[in-house]
């Protein structure tokens, strides 16, 4: 939300209109199928590569895969900054607030286990 | 509104009235709507993420989710899913052309391919139930899992009620190229179910347990 | 068809062409007086009092739920409530005063004000906002006719899990709370999407993001911390409904389930929640006090800075309200300090309104001394809270009277008061003429009085170990004292609400007797734009736009400096505000389908509850309400008004209504909210 005055943005809006091509669009649509293909095949050799290797890559290519949608699919490369921090602001915001609580269970769960060694540890 | 006598030129060039931001109330509007649902989704994959290894509690297999999913399947429905978004820049692209009738071409076809998605699933829930004895009340996975990508599906079907919509609602008016950003805004939110089944594939589906 | 058309058509007068008229489509509206004006309104004024008469009625209904408690508890040994009433009254005593009082008010100012501040016409989307209002009402009257149906919600206003479970909360009550907030939750998130928008996009040419009133910056933190907190709470509701009542295990620890997941998401949206209450107070408050004082507000980025770090940090504290849960020592200690840390944004702005206050040549008018109350007050209350962030305290005061006197002493000292000023500093301009300033003291000290007297007894209550939501106590406890001077306490409260219906009314008696005297524009000699309009606000807000070239900008076209610098009159208000004369200003119109469209929720939830067949009416309605809405054009070519000088000129240049002019551009306006309904 920066302070912006009404004149200055009627330059971008040119830059709006400024649409990739049909064949452009295409080729980001094989990009993406080829991603996923790429995804399944980690799915399916997991054994070979690790379990740590195949999570990483996995979430790697799901942040491409969502951000090659939102920058050219919805425009957000071309659009207005205003909308881009709009949304990145929610998905970060979400993803911040979400692992925080889900890393306060993991806390919870530890600290089962630590102030009350005698006791039997009850199944969580 | 910001703009009463004064901007009425550039409403004429433009055909909508000049904003602050410059980004037009609807479209605004729309993004605040996507940024708030990041939130819902991102609830609902938490409680997921946090119950995701529960899928054998109270049922009679100890199986891993590997062998409750079926990959295969699955893969391609996200592809069908995937590709609705490249059906519906096109539709975008021939409105912005002027393009009519390749315009509602693509709009229903994007339509068809969510009623695919949205078939998939159905088969899927239905393997889960009958096949798994997965009910919605089985355990603390199940509730998770089907709340999830039933929130999912119901954003679909939404977005595929809109998309007919915008095809048939516009019988009359016509879908020229000033229904450009209607279009715009319906495929704003389709994409956006789209990117959220990204994650969903990849956290539910793909990643192992461990 | 010809029986839902002939109630409501309402004479179109030689407008109405004769044209075929499809199944269900509703004639346009055309009353623009008496009660069906109301039912039908888009402007953001009228939508705005409405807020307010509802959270008032509410606000009387919360305030003998809270007299029962009193009652109850004003003895020991006390038998007027049973226990189980007792849950249910304390439950809905909270849930009506948070959800239906002090954030429908904040609407209510919010949804009056923003527009006339900004210099806009109304809002960005008009016809959303009375799918707001309406959805917000008849989610408010579904929670409360929980009574009538098996008793309300009686697992305190956060519901724990698994209490909230239909193991041990057997009734509907939950059932109501859990479906009635998600209606409501759906009312605050169309308001919040519709005043952004009309925030950033509709301001008047040299209204700058840094030029607007501190009410509307804080204002605009609210509507972002809803916009926001709403889908978390969403769906923990969603997750605590299809646990009672299709039997799924999010919350249930019999399955394995975590109940800690429901405490994690409820305060998740909780603690924002709070802020969410409080910054509108603190806008209000921020306007009144530099008005009084005859100064510009101290530290006017500050003040802005200090509200959106206060939005920002609201998210990164919610687990100090679970540190007895059982969170870990990781996580308290974290929280712990965030929480300390959130202190030193709230301190800046009481800084600031000291400042503002020093050397000021101060008028002490009901508004006023109402706003000094609240920083007195909300500072008692903020340094009972900065206690509780000190986790080690905390263990000792969770679920004990100390929390609950503080948070009396922040929502109440804080949000309420802040309320109560709001309502003297603007009622002349709302309604045209002013509450009676006499009266309005008597109100005042009542009101401040009451509530030390009320609240101040349950800190030493609750230090002396008395439990929060028991519904009786010993007499050998020594709880006894305390709790009757609380419980009179409570009754001068009460005499003060009454005492404010009282000049409410008087006062308007009064005003009819004098032969209804225009109070003018400024009758306070203020800063902000909504002052440069005739009182009461005209329909169409301002007759031409305003071009700001400051902040204040009312306030700098009344004074001047002389060569001294010393600060001069140059302007007379009447000078300087627009008369509300104009008549050639095309306004939104009025429609139907918002009202059918909100009347489908709480039908479909009812069904939910009782049996699923009613919700395929509600479901109907709601159908009805969207095609309609899509499909009626949101500006009625045939409206009945004044045509200026120039058709086409005008048509183009009327604003709010212009940016929907493009066919169906509603439906984008759908798309938020038939989006939600499905999932209900």
């Amino acid at each position: 939300m920066a302070v912006t005055e009404p004149h200055e943005l009627a330059a971008e809006d040119e830059h709006a209109h400024d649409h990739p091509s049909d064949s452009k669009y295409v080729q980001i649509a094989l990009l993406l199928g080829f991603l996923t293909a790429v995804e399944i095949v980690m799915f399916v050799i997991e054994d070979s590569l690790g379990a740590t290797v195949v999570k990483l890559g996995l979430l790697i290519l799901m942040a491409v895969k969502f951000w090659i949608v939102g920058a050219y699919f919805m425009h957000l490369k071309f659009d207005s900054k205003i909308l881009t921090g709009l949304f990145v602001f929610g998905l970060i915001l979400a993803i911040i607030v979400y692992f925080v609580m889900l890393s306060a269970f993991e806390f919870s769960f530890w600290n089962d286990g630590f102030v009350d060694p005698g006791l039997p540890s009850s199944e969580s | 509104m910001s703009s009463a006598t004064a901007t009425a030129e550039v409403e004429a060039d433009h055909g909508h009235p000049e904003t602050n931001s410059g980004i037009s109330n609807n479209k605004l509007a729309m993004w605040l709507f996507l940024a708030s649902d990041c939130l819902l989704f991102g609830a609902l994959i938490s409680t997921f993420l946090l119950y995701r290894t529960n899928i054998s509690d109270n049922t009679p297999f100890s199986s891993a989710v590997d062998d409750v999913f079926d990959i295969p399947f699955t893969s391609l429905s996200s592809f069908v899913l995937l590709m609705s978004s490249l059906t519906m820049v096109l539709a975008l692209s021939a409105v912005n052309r002027d393009d009519e009738r390749s315009g509602r071409i693509w709009l229903l076809t994007t339509a068809f391919l969510g009623m695919i998605f949205i078939g998939g699933q159905v088969y899927e829930f239905t393997v889960f139930a009958t096949e798994y004895d997965l009910g919605y009340s089985t355990n603390t996975w199940t509730s998770a899992f089907y709340t999830l990508t039933g929130f999912h599906g119901v954003h679909v079907s939404v977005g595929i009620l809109l998309l007919l919509g915008t095809v048939f609602g516009t019988r009359k008016s016509g879908l020229g190229k000033e229904k450009a950003e209607n279009v715009e805004l319906v495929g704003l939110y389709w994409h956006f179910v789209d990117i959220v089944w990204v994650i969903i594939f990849t956290i539910v589906y793909l990643i192992p347990i461990g | 068809m010809a029986i839902i058309e002939e109630p409501l058509a309402i004479g179109a007068g030689d407008h109405a062409p004769v044209v075929e008229r499809p199944l269900g489509d509703l004639t346009r509206p055309q009353a623009t007086e008496g009660w069906k004006s109301w039912l039908t309104t888009v402007d953001h004024k009228k939508i705005g009092i409405m807020y307010g008469v509802i959270a008032i009625v509410f606000f009387v209904i919360g305030g003998f739920e809270a007299l029962l408690i009193r009652i109850q508890l004003a003895t020991p040994n006390g038998t007027f409530l049973s226990p189980d009433v007792y849950n249910q009254v304390f439950t809905m005593h909270g849930v009506t005063m948070i959800f239906l009082v002090a954030m429908p008010l904040g609407a209510a100012f919010a949804n009056y004000l923003l527009p006339l501040q900004i210099g806009a016409r109304d809002v960005a989307f008009p016809r959303m906002n009375a799918l707001s209002l309406w959805i917000f009402l008849f989610g408010g009257i579904f929670i409360n006719t929980s009574w009538m149906l098996g008793g309300g919600a009686d697992g305190g206003w956060f519901n724990y899990a698994p209490n909230a479970g239909v193991v041990f909360s057997p009734s509907h009550g939950i059932d109501f709370y859990a479906l009635g907030l998600q209606i409501t939750g759906i009312a605050s998130l169309v308001s919040a999407i519709n005043l952004i928008t009309t925030v950033l996009n509709m301001r008047p040419k040299g209204m700058n993001l840094m030029r607007m009133p501190v009410f509307t910056w804080m204002n605009l933190v609210v509507q972002f911390l809803l916009l926001f907190a709403i889908p978390v709470i969403s769906v923990a509701l969603f997750e605590l409904t299809f646990d009672r009542l299709f039997d799924a295990n999010f919350f249930n620890p019999e399955a394995g389930a975590d109940p800690l997941l429901w405490q994690h998401l409820f305060w998740i949206f909780g603690h924002p929640e709070v802020y969410i209450l409080i910054l509108p107070s603190f806008g209000i408050v921020s306007e009144v006090i530099p008005t009084f004082s005859r100064k510009p507000i101290f530290g006017y980025s500050f003040m802005v800075a200090s509200g959106i770090t206060i939005g920002f940090m609201g998210w990164g504290v919610w687990a100090h309200h679970m540190f007895v849960s059982g969170i870990g020592p990781i996580s308290v200690a974290a929280f712990s300090l965030a929480t300390m840390f959130i202190a030193v944004p709230t301190g800046v702005k009481i800084l600031n309104w000291l400042g503002t206050i020093w050397g000021g040549r101060l008028r002490f008018t009901t508004a006023m001394m109402f706003a000094v109350g609240v920083i007195s007050m909300f500072t008692i209350g903020g340094l009972s809270g900065v206690t509780h962030s000190i986790a080690p305290a905390d263990t000792q005061q969770t679920d004990t009277y100390y929390i609950v006197a503080h948070f009396h002493y922040v929502v109440f000292g804080g949000t309420l008061l802040g309320f109560f000023a709001g309502f003297y500093f603007w009622w002349p301009k709302m309604f045209g003429y002013m509450l009676n300033e006499r009266t309005g003291k008597w109100n005042f000290w009542l009101q401040i009085v009451g509530f030390n007297v009320t609240f101040g007894p349950m800190h030493i209550l609750g230090l002396q170990g008395m439990s929060r939501r028991i519904d009786t106590y010993d007499s050998g406890f020594g709880f006894g004292f305390w709790n009757l001077v609380a419980s009179i306490g409570a009754f001068i409260i009460a005499f003060s609400v009454l005492v404010f219906v009282w000049n409410i009314y008087a006062s308007r008696k009064q005003w009819i007797a004098d032969g209804r005297p225009n109070v003018g524009p400024d009758p306070w000699d203020a800063r902000s734009l909504e002052w440069m309009t005739a009182s009461p606000t005209p329909e169409h807000n301002f007759d031409e736009e305003i071009e700001v070239e400051s902040l204040d900008e009312f306030w700098h076209r009344k004074y001047g400096y002389d060569e001294n610098h010393n600060v001069i009159r140059i302007a007379t208000s009447e000078e300087v505000a627009q008369d509300g004369s104009a008549t050639d200003v095309h306004l939104p119109s009025p429609s139907y389908y918002p009202i059918v469209l909100a009347l489908g929720l709480p039908i479909i939830a009812y069904g939910l509850i009782f049996s699923l067949w009613l919700c395929i009416p509600g479901a109907a309605l709601l159908i009805w309400g969207m095609v309609g809405w899509i499909f009626e054009h949101p500006d009625d070519p045939n409206a009945a008004h004044d045509h200026g000088h120039d058709d086409h000129h005008d048509d183009e240049g009327d604003g709010a209504t212009a940016e929907l002019e493009s066919g169906d551009a509603a439906e984008a306006d759908t798309t938020e909210t038939d989006e939600e309904p499905a999932n209900v």
